[in-house]
């Protein structure tokens, strides 16, 4: 199947010094796939980096058959390529509606947004109840819930999200984490995510990467390397 | 279509408060017509020149307030608009008005070309460029003397002749004019999308440019709104002192006012910088008036005390004693009684 995102030989950093190089990583319609690795590993720098954040030095980025390399930021978002930023950031002065609204910038229609916030409540009902409070009031689970609610507005083709258990609760993580599999299962959307907590990525995804100092260590079934030793050493950085 | 869209998008309560800010403008406008046949000329001036750093104000909040973006040298765009009308009138011949829209133009297109590389600054690097981009058109202004006849500046027509209060009459309803334009643009900055999209880049340019903005021409945009409506105060300005030179077009204390004022009134707010300006300039008046050799260090005191005292605004206060008068009328129970 062709691939949805593929990063070929993509080599980036924020000085002079590569933060990551010749990383190639694929996602392939309707799949989920794990980003592993220590901290520092260069997780984040790779979705940056795959969302024009941060521009490559080399290699591609190609998304759904278009080379989206040298494009800007809000020209990948137009295509379909959505990010859930670590650490949520959230407009916390803002409602919970309004947040999700800026999420629909691209449609501003108030129909659709009013269909698509429809679809986010149907998926974190919770939120429903929430939704004239500012985000800054809200949980850490609650606010994370907005976060994806804020990427789904944008109708992505592909789901980038970093992060997901960031200062949350390990209950609240579990909570959060099958939400993931109802974005694949409902609206077919192939999520690439980075998490610290492995073995619930582990139980997640279909495939997984484990990146060591900004180069893809190993690739698999996640399964089939849980209990490696490699695994726990290129992510324990021991 | 575009009202349905609106109002779909405005809740029960904001929906009042539009219809409510709606008569209190048209009010406000009805006053604003009739006021220079009740003026004196010496107040009809410093209304005129409310009018003048309300603007001012006004378009600094659409870059600073809205975007988040420290743009302290606007007054280059104040003075390549005075610039630009002084050349079109007295070296082109061209008629008034047609005069300070080109001029007005000319400062947002001078916007145009240099405000890419600069919007590529951010904080006080941006605010710091902006500041020497005023400079160097300041210089650039002072040395092509064939265009601006130099340090000797250029003199221009005056409009009206008679009394105090005829003279300066024109100049008062045409800075109204541009008052209002300004204020119109801010308002729908403030329901529009795009200042939706502004906020966001304010608050964080990575997770706006996420969510689809295009961040660069957003920033670029706003930028030059600014600039047009500096630039048609500049050309209103010269027109109404008959004289400009390098020193008074492109002069840095106008920006230190205008800031406070925006400041003081409510950055990111549509009436703020309006109100803020009526403020300082009336205070500025009293104290000057009552504290002759010392009114600007009873200002500058008076000015500091008032942003220690309301660090966010006129507006801020207006709404939390709004709020405070709104929870007191909804719940007169026993927990205000008890405290």
């Amino acid at each position: 199947m062709a691939a949805m995102l593929e990063v070929r030989d993509l080599t980036t950093g924020y000085t002079d010094v590569p933060l990551i190089a010749d990383l190639s990583i694929s996602l392939a319609p309707g799949e989920v796939v794990a980003l592993l690795g220590a901290n520092g590993s260069g997780k984040t720098t790779v979705l940056r980096a795959i969302m024009g954040l941060l521009p490559a030095w080399q290699g591609r980025v190609v998304f759904d058959g278009q080379e989206v390399t040298r494009r800007a930021v809000h020209e990948r978002v137009k295509a379909g390529l959505v990010m859930v930023p670590a650490g949520r950031r959230l407009f916390f002065g803002l409602s919970v509606e309004d947040n999700l609204k800026m999420g629909g910038y691209l449609t501003w229609e108030s129909r659709l947004l009013r269909e698509r916030m429809a679809e986010v409540f149907a998926l974190f009902p919770e939120l429903g109840k929430l939704r004239t409070h500012l985000a800054g009031k809200l949980s850490g689970g609650e606010q994370q819930m907005v976060a994806l609610g804020r990427a789904l507005m944008a109708r992505p083709r592909a789901l980038l999200i970093d992060e997901l258990s960031l200062g949350l609760a390990p209950v609240v993580v579990e909570r959060l984490m099958p939400a993931v599999e109802k974005i694949r299962n409902l609206f077919g959307i192939p999520v690439l995510f980075v998490e610290q907590d492995v073995l619930r990525a582990v139980e997640l995804a279909d495939r997984a990467y484990v990146l060591d100092q900004g180069r893809i260590a190993m690739e698999g079934h996640p399964k089939q390397f849980a209990q490696d030793r490699r695994l726990i050493r290129a992510y324990m950085g021991v | 279509m575009l009202e349905a869209r609106l109002s779909s998008f405005l809740r029960e309560g904001q929906r009042l408060q539009v219809s409510a800010a709606a008569v209190g403008a048209v009010a406000l406008a009805v006053v604003l017509l009739l006021l220079p046949n009740w003026l004196s000329g010496y107040w009809l001036r410093i209304t005129t020149s409310v009018l003048m750093f309300a603007t001012l104000a006004q378009a600094w909040n659409i870059i600073t307030g809205f975007t988040g973006y420290p743009a302290f040298g606007n007054t280059a765009f104040f003075g390549v608009g005075a610039y630009a009308l002084a050349i079109l009138v007295t070296k082109a011949g061209l008629g008034i008005p047609a005069a300070i829209v080109l001029a007005g133009l000319a400062a947002a297109a001078f916007c145009a070309v240099i405000g890419l590389p600069i919007l590529r600054l951010q904080g006080h690097y941006f605010a710091i460029a902006t500041l020497a981009l005023s400079l160097f058109v300041r210089e650039a202004a002072a040395n092509l003397g064939w265009l601006t006849n130099g340090a000797i500046g250029i003199v221009l027509p005056t409009l009206a002749s008679g009394s105090p209060e005829e003279i300066t009459r024109p100049y008062y309803y045409l800075m109204l004019l541009v008052l209002v334009a300004c204020c119109a643009c801010t308002w729908w900055v403030s329901v529009s999308r795009f200042g939706y999209g502004l906020r966001s880049i304010k608050a964080d340019e990575d997770a706006a440019a996420c969510f689809g903005i295009n961040t660069t021409l957003s920033k670029l945009v706003a930028w030059v709104l600014s600039a047009f409506f500096t630039g048609l105060a500049g050309a209103v300005w010269a027109l109404w002192i008959t004289f400009i030179d390098p020193q008074s077009a492109f002069n840095l204390a106008i920006a230190v006012k205008f800031s406070v004022m925006a400041l003081l009134g409510g950055l990111g707010t549509v009436a703020g910088p309006v109100l803020g300006a009526l403020l300082v300039e009336v205070l500025t008046q009293a104290i000057w008036g009552a504290f002759y050799a010392v009114h600007l260090a009873v200002l500058g005191l008076a000015i500091m005390l008032i942003v220690l005292l309301m660090p966010g605004g006129l507006m801020q206060l207006l709404r939390d004693r709004l709020a405070t008068a709104k929870r007191l009328l909804a719940t007169p129970s026993a927990k205000e009684s008890w405290r």
